[in-house]
């Protein structure tokens, strides 16, 4: 039964207007067929009742019945309000909806069974309600509609498959994490070969360490003794070197002192010798008889610093002086002035030895004088010889001069100038030693040193840092040097060694680190491995290889479904399908949907017969009928195309109870509504229809149960 | 049978895939589908060791 009742106010503008269903009864059958006029409330009551099962909320539903119940909502001349009760075929519940506030929007739908009512939602209305509300025109396209249920229900089950899929891999992992026999044995041998690894890194590292250590003790003792000894012997160079430049400033200045002194005496001596000459020249002009005049001129000309600096050209000194020597020799050898001489030389004697009796008041017997007078009595006879007497001086004189002139050229030349020679190479040298000759060296050492001592720092260093003692190298040196393993290297260049220990100390490191990966992995499996057989088996730990087939086989479907078969729904709905170039598999697709949309509508009616449908072929616009009869779309009359349509609506396998609402039929004569008036009684029958009502324009109102 | 469940059957042909969509057509526990999926198997797998 369905009772209902309404009240609309509608704004006219000249008038507000009130609408009540007052062309038809207030209950109704659960199954009936109207007819009407227009504008006596058919549409109303049908656009209530699926505002009653909140049929904006349906999915697909007729675009333009949706906007019509748009419209009628948010008409804002107008305010409404209903109330709806559909008591179901064997009453075992009523649907009650209402909206009894004409201001507000609220509709509210319950389930009332035995006097108890629960609120529906609109979700839980269409789980459980199947709301088909429509106007068959345009029948061709609506037969396209009906394909809608295979697109909806693809979406749903790759939906099914897709949350399926992610059940079964999490299900995986879940089996993972249980008690897997399989797995712990897996696990133990995993274990076991990490052991191994390990093992035989442990022997390679042994290896390895050994030979590193090796090689390190030999090539930093080495190295650390050749740099020590480097930089002790260039030090100790270098410390020479500064002695010697020392002792070369001592000479220098020591040399100084003795080319200043020997200078002196030179310029002295040059200075005697220079007189020496001049006082003989001036002897020798008063004593030479004028014959021998040449001579005096000889010496006048002599340059003394000539005869002492070139010897070797100049030695008028030496032989003019001789000559003159010779020459006066021979002159005062005569015999007066012999005489003469001595007689002076006797009375200056007896001058002399009268001096020291002067004193005694005594009267020389024969001559009759004290001594004093007989003093100046000798000294007057001296006095007359006086001419004699100067010129013995001038003799005697200019033999000495000649003489010293000799010698002192002799000294000068034989002594004193080579002296100064030998004075000025020594200086030179000293000289030369602390200021230029080894600076240049110096500096190469310096840097030679600096160069061995950082090396040895950097040995040093490495030692300490390895904890190596610094004692007893040449013994390790020469105990290493006999190591088999070292035996090949031993020749290699300090680069080369050092560049070996490097190699070798990154092999040991990634090695240590290699070790460490296994430690750790090993201590993870073994706790792992514990924790597993700790564990529980999962209840499907036997079926994984099947859950794993299971996910790789529904993964194709999912692929299918959610790439192929979408598209090819897609372009069918959007009429995009070129029928003359279909691969294979899309040819099996659309001929399923032909035969899906014949079991949707099961018969149709062709001029006055009726045909069982084998297939409704969208692409080629055509139905083919159980008997091979092919009827194009557009020879089927309107009515029927609506007939066959709503059929196909009707063709619902789901469980949902139906609610048919079906308006303007009216291109429907009696033949074609039969099978539509039919499939709803069956319908009711099977308990699967809580109400349908079909409409239909007609001069005046009637309406017919169709229990 | 459903037109649905044919359809899919049809869409479907090969024998595994077919036992697999059917069981997403229906309205069934993920569990439910499971067992029933493992029956499957282990008789194809019987058979096929057979």
């Amino acid at each position: 039964m369905i009772k209902y009742d309404y009240k609309i106010e509608r704004d006219e503008h000249d008038v507000i207007k009130t609408y009540k269903p007052n062309y038809y009864p207030k209950e109704l059958d659960n199954l009936v067929y109207i007819e009407g006029r227009n504008s006596t409330g058919k549409s109303t009551l049908l656009n209530l009742i699926a505002f009653g099962f909140h049929g904006l909320f349906k999915k697909n539903l007729n675009p333009i019945l949706k906007e019509k119940l748009t419209n009628f909502i948010k008409d804002p001349d107008q305010r409404y309000s209903f109330n709806l009760n559909i008591t179901d075929g064997d009453e075992s519940y009523i649907i009650n909806s209402e909206k009894p506030n004409a201001d507000k929007e609220d509709i509210i739908v319950k389930k009332v069974i035995n006097g108890k009512s629960n609120i529906l939602t609109p979700d839980r209305i269409h789980r459980d309600f199947n709301l088909i509300y429509d106007i068959p025109d345009n029948p061709t396209d609506k037969l396209r509609q009906l394909t809608f249920d295979i697109k909806d229900k693809q979406t749903e089950v790759a939906h099914r498959i897709g949350a399926f899929r992610t059940y079964l891999i999490d299900l995986r992992e879940e089996i993972k994490k249980g008690r897997d026999p399989e797995e712990i044995i897996k696990m133990e041998e995993q274990i076991k070969d990490i052991e191994l690894n390990k093992y035989k890194i442990d022997k390679d590292l042994d290896t390895k360490k050994e030979l590193y250590s090796l090689f390190l003790k030999y090539t930093l003792f080495k190295f650390f003794l050749e740099y020590s000894k480097q930089y002790s012997e260039f030090n100790n160079q270098i410390n020479s070197i500064q002695k010697g430049k020392i002792k070369g400033r001592h000479d220098d200045i020591k040399y100084s002192h003795e080319l200043l002194n020997i200078n002196n005496q030179i310029e002295e001596k040059i200075g005697f010798l220079q007189f020496s000459l001049n006082s003989a020249i001036s002897f020798l002009k008063k004593i030479l008889p004028s014959e021998y005049k040449i001579k005096i001129s000889s010496l006048e000309a002599i340059d003394v610093h000539d005869e002492i600096n070139h010897p070797e050209i100049y030695n008028n000194i030496d032989l003019l002086s001789d000559d003159c020597i010779r020459l006066l020799n021979g002159l005062d050898n005569d015999e007066p002035y012999l005489n003469k001489s001595k007689e002076i030389q006797l009375l200056n004697e007896i001058i002399q030895l009268l001096k020291n009796y002067q004193t005694i008041d005594i009267i020389i017997p024969g001559i009759e004088r004290n001594i004093k007078e007989f003093i100046s009595i000798l000294n007057d006879r001296i006095s007359a010889n006086k001419e004699f007497i100067d010129r013995q001086n001038c003799y005697i004189k200019a033999k000495k001069c000649l003489n010293d002139m000799i010698s002192t050229k002799n000294e000068l030349v034989h002594t004193l100038i080579p002296r100064r020679k030998s004075i000025v190479e020594l200086q030179r040298k000293a000289s030369q030693t602390y200021l230029i000759q080894d600076s240049a060296k110096l500096h190469d050492l310096r840097k030679d040193m600096k160069n061995a001592f950082e090396k040895r720092q950097e040995y040093n260093t490495r030692l300490i840092r390895h904890h190596l003692e610094k004692s007893n190298f040449d013994f390790e040196i020469s105990r290493l040097s006999k190591e088999i393993l070292l035996k090949p290297y031993l020749n290699y260049n300090e680069t080369r060694l050092n560049e070996i220990i490097t190699s070798m100390d990154k092999e040991i490191i990634e090695l240590e680190k290699e070790k460490r990966k296994y430690e750790e992995s090993g201590k993870y499996f073994v706790r792992e491995l514990e924790e597993l057989k700790a564990k529980k088996p999962h209840k499907y730990i036997n079926y994984r290889n099947i859950i794993d087939n299971i996910i790789s086989d529904i993964q194709k479907i999912e692929a299918k479904l959610n790439k192929n078969y979408f598209l090819n729904i897609k372009n069918l709905v959007d009429k995009t399908i070129d029928g003359n170039h279909l691969l294979e598999d899309q040819k099996i697709y659309y001929e399923a949907v032909s035969i899906f949309l014949a079991q949707k509508v099961i018969m149709i009616r062709h001029g006055e017969s009726a045909y069982k449908v084998n297939k409704i072929d969208m692409i080629k616009r055509r139905v083919e009928t159980e008997g091979g009869k092919i009827i194009k779309f557009d020879n089927l009359g309107t009515g029927q195309g609506q007939s066959t349509y709503l059929s196909g609506l009707l063709s619902t396998n789901d469980n949902r109870k139906m609610i048919v609402l079906f308006d303007e039929v009216a291109m429907m004569d009696a033949a074609s509504l039969k099978p539509i008036f039919d499939r709803l009684k069956s319908l009711y029958k099977e308990k699967k229809l809580l109400c349908g009502i079909v409409v239909q324009k007609a001069n005046s109102e009637k309406v017919e149960s169709l229990i | 049978m459903d037109p649905l469940k044919q359809f899919f059957i049809k869409i479907f042909p090969e024998k595994n895939e077919k036992r697999i969509i059917s069981l997403f057509i229906e309205d069934l526990s993920e569990e439910e589908r499971l067992e029933k999926l493992i029956k499957e198997y282990e008789k194809e797998s019987i058979k096929q060791n057979d």
